[in-house]
């Protein structure tokens, strides 16, 4: 019985700790108002007991302010309504006058525990944050050592002269890489999920994005026969390039990882009128109209890819980068086996480009 | 190779002529295999655990390249480069983490030369280095001509050619291949560039670069939408493929 009396206690002590604190806090606003009151000849100070209703919704939450609120109400009707010192509401002016406050209490309450839990939840952000940084550093560092000390035997030469052993060390390595590829997806899935993805945007020449994204995978989709083609002097865009060059990396890993290798995958970037298109297409396995619609939610893996591992983060980890700086992913594809095309659509800052352009060749020398 | 195993500095380097390379990290595992990949390729190699004693035992020798990584536990990478740039002009190449560009930045306009992004390979660190410590033996030997692909760029004739032939360019052009050429196989970082070619008013003009960037890789490049003489390194600034007469370009 004790035990279960100690339970209730332990459950309602904090919540009626902050209903106290709330209830101290009016009365020492009515003392006061009371003392403007009574020595300093003050009438209308109703908006006085607002004050701590606003402090206990921020301090304490929702339950303290209602509390707060309905007691504000005795000392303002005794201290402020004519006649005062008695608890009588007569006059439709003070009942108007209460209507208002309790309104404007109820109001003010929601508002400020919407602000105080907007602020748990940054601050649950930030850890989250925090412990997934932590961990992706402490998986990367051994991963950089293991990819760096095969990246050495790879070169010496009694490795190098065993084939064998080579295969062993290119294993460690690409397995390395493979790693370190699905450790960035977290990163990047953490990045979207807490749905605050922060562009740093700049312009950007986009043959400057995709050749760096090309670079990076270049090793990696070494199995495909890669065709690249850049239309010359596109406008640039304005966007966060690592972002727009990790998104395109997600679309091309994606490409490569769906089709047999030494099929084709061919990258092309060319600008229509206000945009810039970024097309992959791959002969793979091709999306069905269904899985085309789930292909940009999380977690979306086709039923058809038993034998090929992944997360099914690629695409939505691409869908949200670019949504985030203003773009669009749409993916088209012929039918299962039928090969896919992902297109990447970004606007073009193609009248600052214009501009840019002229300028030099007037300050050139 | 067979340049770099010249003896380019007297006195202390004369007893051997292997050069010397001080690589700082805490993590013991990447020590040993830079080690060991440096030594593979005739390199002889000094290690420090800490920004402390990167910067102590860097005045107690002069080694002729440092790498270092910028998570140190003790301080900052910005104040060991800082610190060794003090007193010497030892080439610096900075390990870093990806999606970091700003603090790569920091670190390059702080004097140091190059970066490579954590996970690495021996070969990419390796051609880092190797680009950083020509630089110095050319400003030691006074070799002019600086060859990357079919471009070489003549330093002491201010001429610039293509696959033999001569390019006419203008004067800003000129310059900012200069810079590129001084550093090449190395990164330069924007502000770098724009502050030497356009003078500091217009540091914060990256645009200007990138325009110009477009127009001259039309003179030099074979395709300029896939440029493998004048390479973009996204977010931090331009750099100049490095190049071996032997081997010609090297990947970047």
């Amino acid at each position: 019985m004790d035990k279960w009396m100690l339970k209730a206690w332990e459950w309602l002590w904090p919540e009626m700790r902050k209903i106290l604190s709330a209830l101290l806090l009016v009365a020492i606003v009515s003392f006061a108002v009371f003392l403007l009151v009574h020595y300093g000849g003050v009438t209308r100070a109703s908006v006085a007991f607002l004050l701590p209703v606003v402090i206990a919704a921020i301090r304490w939450g929702p339950v303290a302010a209602m509390a707060a609120t309905i007691t504000g109400v005795v000392p303002m009707v005794f201290l402020l309504y004519d006649p005062i010192y008695d608890l009588k509401v007569s006059d439709p002016q003070q009942v108007l006058d209460l209507g208002l406050y309790v309104f404007v209490a109820v109001v003010v309450s929601r508002l400020a525990a919407q602000l105080s839990e907007a602020r748990v939840r940054a601050e649950a952000n930030v850890l989250r944050q925090a412990v997934v940084d932590s961990v992706s550093h402490e998986l990367r560092t051994p991963l950089a050592s293991i990819l760096g000390s095969a990246t050495v035997l790879d070169s010496a030469e009694p490795v190098a002269n065993d084939r064998r052993l080579a295969g062993l060390v290119h294993g460690i390595r690409e397995e390395a890489e493979r790693l370190d590829r699905e450790i960035q997806m977290l990163l990047d899935a953490s990045r979207v999920s807490v749905d605050r993805i922060e562009p740093k945007k700049d312009l950007a020449d986009p043959a400057d994005i995709i050749n760096s994204a090309i670079v990076r995978r270049r090793r990696h989709i070494s199995g495909h026969s890669l065709e690249l083609e850049i239309a010359e002097d596109m406008p640039f865009v304005f966007v966060d390039s690592a972002m727009i060059e990790q998104a395109l990396v997600q679309i091309v890993d994606n490409a490569g990882k769906y089709s047999p290798s030494s099929s084709h995958i061919r990258v092309d970037a060319r600008a229509s009128n206000n945009h810039v298109t970024i097309t992959v297409t791959d002969q793979g396995a091709g999306f069905t109209a269904e899985e085309i619609r789930g292909a940009r939610e999380r977690f979306f893996r086709g039923h058809r890819h038993t034998l090929v591992t992944g997360s099914g983060l690629g695409l939505w980890i691409a869908n949200a980068f670019i949504a985030a700086n203003n773009g669009v992913l749409t993916i088209e594809s012929a039918g299962p086996g039928r090969g896919s095309t992902v297109i990447m659509t970004l606007p073009s800052a193609k009248e600052t480009t214009d501009r840019l352009e002229s300028a030099n060749a007037r300050n050139d020398d | 190779m067979l340049a770099m195993t010249t003896d380019y500095k007297s006195g202390e380097r004369a007893a051997t002529n292997m050069l010397d390379i001080l690589i700082v990290d805490d993590e013991a595992q990447i020590r040993r295999f830079v080690r060991a990949g440096f030594e593979l390729q005739g390199f002889a190699i000094h290690e420090a655990e800490t920004g402390a004693a990167a910067i102590r035992d860097a005045t107690l020798r002069a080694h002729d390249l440092i790498i270092l990584d910028i998570g140190l536990p003790d301080i900052d990478g910005g104040q060991v480069v800082e610190r060794v740039r003090g007193w010497s002009d030892v080439p610096i190449i900075i390990l870093s983490v990806r999606s970091n560009e700003a603090e790569k930045v920091r670190l390059l306009e702080l004097g140091a030369d190059d970066y490579v992004v954590k996970p690495f390979g021996m070969a990419e660190l390796l051609a880092r280095a190797k680009a950083a410590l020509r630089r110095r033996q050319r400003a030691a030997t006074g070799e002019p001509v600086v060859h990357a692909g079919p471009l070489s760029i003549d330093l002491a004739t201010r001429t610039v050619s293509l696959n033999g032939e001569r390019l006419s360019l203008t004067p800003k052009e000129y310059r900012l291949l200069q810079i590129l050429a001084q550093h090449a196989g190395n990164v330069v970082t924007h502000q770098h560039l724009l502050r030497e070619v356009w003078g500091a008013a217009h540091i914060d003009d990256p645009h200007y670069l990138r325009i110009f960037v477009r127009k001259l890789r039309k003179k030099i490049e074979a395709d300029p939408t896939q440029p493998k003489i004048l390479a973009t390194e996204l977010g931090v600034g331009y750099r100049l493929a490095q190049t071996s007469p032997e081997s010609g370009l090297e990947p970047t």
